[in-house]
């Protein structure tokens, strides 16, 4: 067998599966679609990374009393080896799904603010061969190099949002939680999917965490992260840019370093910014890229995780390179589908298998923790 | 075999992904992956023992040792005490004639009285020799002789006396040439393998201090020495080390740097996973951490293993000053590595494509200083770069005054005259000069070769892509370094994984502190095993 798993560490842990929320849920986001009503995304990213976390929780409790090791063995217990082969090819096209949307977005942006004379495939081609080199070396080095990245990403980020201080206006948070608790509660629940893929990734590779209870720690740590650097952006972008402002925006946190003038060139961060944000997207492309092809691989019996992970790279740039020639022209909508009930396609079978799995537990029917390991 | 059974095998699908593992998981010590338990090559050597006549042995070794045309082997026949016929072997040069003459042959003719011919009797009453040992293999007799021992036989007998009289001319202990300390200690490893075990065993006065004693492999049967310490260096890394060294076949190993890329875990990597120091002292600190030196006849480098990315920029100073200086020296070092791996190619992708970011002052000068220079922007760089490398390499062949004169004329007089003859800019002269003097700050040479030639691949990214493409570079060179590992060590710990360390990644604690090794050496003595064992 080579999955190319090795063993991670709870920091290099928490700094993947928080790089990897943090990229989707910052920067993923349809902008005209989240704040068509107002601007309620500092609550309800943090809200989503919660009920996230919640889930993730029912999934592990529901692993360690099934004694399943990993997402794939959960699955197995719960839907037996048709069933689970079915739930991991949809959530193989899900991890498909939540790399291609932080990739393509920022080959939108480089598009749009540097490489304009430039084709998007140019652009990808930069791109994707270098997470699929990244996942290509395994879980061991997506997560050390996260640790290695995360500490610029978060600092360029406060340097972006404390050089805007003096722009902040209480004024511009009206209406408050976007002035509609409906809408609120159901971008709370529709932004899961930014956060689940990341917390189903952790799932997936606990062998890599060192079982199922490092898991744990780690998925909620990362959560609480994540969720705390998206409350930090997300408000201080609603203290800088009234909602009507944001739909109009595209990256607005690129657009911080912009507010002021400095007297040097030294500070003109905003392309670094950028480019350092794009290290984060391009390791939680090979995150998802890695985590779905190693259910892949688990749950079709396959005895190396190369062939689907080749698979799923060039899957992804087939979906990037037909969205940016046009080939599938309602893309936007589809996305806008994906973004709003994506979540449901992941959370709901996961669900299923939880209970599942727990009441063939409490039936005998389900191999005692430890059996297997 | 078909096409698609040979892409497989190329490829090495499904095969299972054993690489040596050091690190300590929650569950304890690490599974071993890589099978050290097999059967050593060298265990398969059939033994051959003597004949009681010492005319078939001399005749044995004559052939062997092709004397007919080899002088250097002496074969000199005797009567211990007039009466019991005797022979010794020896190499011409390797061994010592006065301490043949005057403590081997003379008391053994001389003796008088009831003189026996058992090895032991011999031994204990009659050689004066401090070390002898005895062996019936004719392999290891042979072995002892290359190496400047001297063997007797006596008729009779069929067990060799293998005796310590190795005596060669040496160079004496001088300063090391590439890893000079202000305040550290001026002596440097020779190409005597007694002399430096006797260097650091001057420093490291520790019972558990041990030197094993093996063959390197090479057809050329060079002596090397693997020193650790007993009861706290981790057994599975030993062992490891002695399986790579005992898997070495080739023709010739003549020094350490030939061992390096023969045992280290990824043989192709332009980064070396093994630090080779001249410096006793620096070998004796990683000793002394629960890490393993391997010292080799014939070279004046300690190869030290398992090593970091901070091993490779750590110097001797670093410990010798205190702590506040020593931590400033340490963070300039890696301001300098990471200005000679990014300058060159941050440069290159923002004069070529994001002018926005540099001011209207620098973008006129660049262009100010560009205007009659022919080529492209890029190619002007990794040219400078390449005659960079010119300068250096020119250096360092010539003997040191006329090296440094080379160094000095290239540098200025060069440089002056490519900027005059409009072959190259200052500017570009200027970040290559930056770019080459951050280079010099990595202490360990081979690590500053590969990352002057790493700073080349992120030009050529950068020309190819701007920032994008120097930054998918770096993020590749990154998840490459992520990935080595030097004998089941990860490179980038303590930092990722992380590990158990009272201070961060770059920087070092008071002398005070380091009561314990670094934790990614998993040492015997701060193992869970060992700490469960206590707790009991």
């Amino acid at each position: 067998m080579n999955l190319k798993e090795g063993r991670m560490g709870m920091q290099e842990g928490v700094s993947l599966a928080a790089t990897a929320m943090a990229v989707s849920g910052l920067f993923t986001l349809d902008q005209s679609f989240t704040y068509s009503k107002g601007n309620s995304s500092y609550v309800t990213l943090p809200v989503a990374a919660i009920l996230s976390l919640f889930l993730y929780l029912i999934l592990i409790a529901s692993m360690r009393r099934s004694g399943s090791r990993n997402l794939s063995e959960l699955l197995k217990n719960a839907f037996g080896s048709v069933g689970a082969s079915i739930a991991s090819l949809v959530l193989f096209l899900c991890f498909i799904i939540a790399a291609y949307s932080p990739i393509g977005k920022f080959i939108q942006s480089m598009h749009a603010l540097y490489y304009n004379g430039v084709t998007y495939g140019q652009i990808t081609l930069f791109v994707l061969p270098t997470v699929l080199i990244i996942a290509w070396l395994g879980f061991e080095t997506i997560g050390r190099a996260a640790k290695c990245f995360v500490g610029l990403m978060l600092l360029i980020t406060a340097i972006n949002i404390v050089s805007a201080v003096n722009e902040f206006e209480v004024y511009r948070l009206y209406p408050i939680l976007g002035g509609d608790l409906r809408r609120t509660t159901e971008l709370s629940f529709s932004e899961m999917a930014c956060f689940l893929p990341g917390m189903v990734g952790l799932l997936v590779t606990c062998n890599g965490l060192n079982g199922v209870k490092s898991a744990k720690k780690t998925g909620i740590i990362a959560a609480l992260v994540a969720a705390g650097v998206c409350f930090v952006a997300q408000f201080a972008l609603s203290l800088i840019y009234t909602y009507s402002e944001l739909q109009q925006l595209f990256m607005p946190l690129y657009r911080l370093n912009h507010l002021n003038r400095f007297e040097t060139q030294l500070l003109r961060m905003d392309k670094l910014a950028q480019m350092a944000w794009l290290n984060g997207c391009m390791l939680a492309g090979s995150f998802y890229i890695y985590a779905g092809s190693l259910l892949f691989t688990q749950s079709f019996g396959l005895k190396d995780i190369r062939p689907p992970m080749g698979s799923a790279a060039v899957l992804t740039m087939i979906v990037l390179l037909f969205e940016f020639d046009g080939v599938i022209l309602n893309f936007q909508q589809l996305r806008n589908i994906s973004d709003s009930i994506g979540f449901v396609v992941i959370a709901v079978p996961l669900l299923i298998a939880a209970f599942i799995a727990l009441l063939k537990k409490k039936s005998g029917g389900a191999l005692k923790e430890g059996s297997k390991v | 075999m078909g096409f698609t059974e040979s892409m497989r095998r190329f490829l090495g699908f499904d095969k299972q992904d054993v690489r040596y593992e050091l690190l300590e998981r929650e569950k304890g010590a690490p599974q071993h992956w890589g099978g050290w338990s097999d059967v050593y090559p060298d265990g398969d050597v059939k033994k051959v023992s003597f004949s009681d006549d010492i005319t078939e042995i001399e005749r044995q070794f004559r052939e062997v040792f092709r004397s007919d045309i080899n002088t250097d082997i002496i074969f000199r026949r005797f009567n211990i005490a007039g009466k019991f016929p005797a022979l010794l072997i020896y190499m011409n040069g390797m061994a010592g004639d006065k301490s043949i003459s005057d403590f081997i042959l003379r008391p053994l003719m001389a003796a008088d009285g009831e003189v026996k011919t058992d090895p032991d009797y011999l031994i204990n009453n009659i050689l004066q020799i401090s070390e002898t040992e005895t062996d019936t293999d004719f392999n290891s007799a042979k072995l002892a002789i290359m190496d400047g021992r001297t063997a007797l036989f006596v008729d009779g007998s069929t067990v060799a006396i293998l005796l310590e009289t190795r005596s060669f001319e040496k160079r004496s202990v001088m300063q090391p040439e590439n890893e000079r300390a202000i305040r550290g200690p001026k002596e440097g490893f020779t190409e005597s393998l007694r002399t430096n075990i006797t260097l650091v065993r001057r420093i490291i006065h520790s019972d558990d201090l041990v030197a094993e004693f093996r063959m390197s492999g090479g057809d050329n049967n060079t002596r090397i020495a693997i020193i650790y310490r007993d009861g706290v260096t981790n057994r599975t890394l030993i062992e490891e080390i002695k399986r790579r060294l005992a898997a070495i076949s080739t023709r010739m190993v003549a020094s350490t740097g030939m061992i390096e890329q023969l045992i280290e875990d990824t043989g192709w990597s332009p980064i070396p996973q093994i630090l080779s120091t001249e410096r006793p002292d620096k070998a004796c600190s990683y000793i002394m951490q629960g890490g393993v030196a391997l010292i080799s006849e014939g070279s004046p480098f300690a190869l030290v293993m398992p090593v970091t990315i901070a091993t490779m920029m750590s110097t001797s100073e670093d410990i010798y000053m205190r702590w506040p200086l020593g931590n400033v020296m340490r963070v300039i070092r890696y301001a300098g590595v990471i200005l000679s791996l990014l300058l060159p190619g941050y440069f290159i992708a923002l004069a070529m494509y994001h002018q926005g970011l540099l001011s209207t002052e620098v973008l006129s000068t660049v262009i100010q200083s560009r205007k009659m220079v022919f080529e492209p922007l890029p190619f002007e760089m990794i040219l400078l770069l390449f005659v960079f490398q010119l300068i250096r390499e020119a250096g360092m062949r010539v003997p040191g005054s006329v090296g440094q004169a080379i160094g000095v004329i290239g540098g200025l007089i060069l440089g002056q005259a490519a900027v005059a003859a409009n072959l190259a800019s200052s500017v570009i002269l200027i970040i290559v000069a930056l770019s080459g003097l951050g280079n010099f700050c990595i202490p360990d040479y081979s690590t500053q070769i590969s990352a002057s030639y790493f700073r080349i691949a992120f030009v050529l990214a950068a020309w190819m892509g701007g920032l994008l493409g120097l930054v998918a570079a770096f993020m590749l060179f990154i998840g490459y370094i992520s990935n080595l590992k030097s004998f089941g060590v990860p490179f980038l710990a303590p930092y990722a994984p992380k590990t158990y360390a009272k201070r961060p990644f770059i920087l070092r604690g008071k002398i005070g502190l380091h009561h314990r090794g670094e934790d990614y050496l998993n040492t015997f003595g701060d193992s869970l095993e060992k700490r469960r064992d206590t707790n009991q």
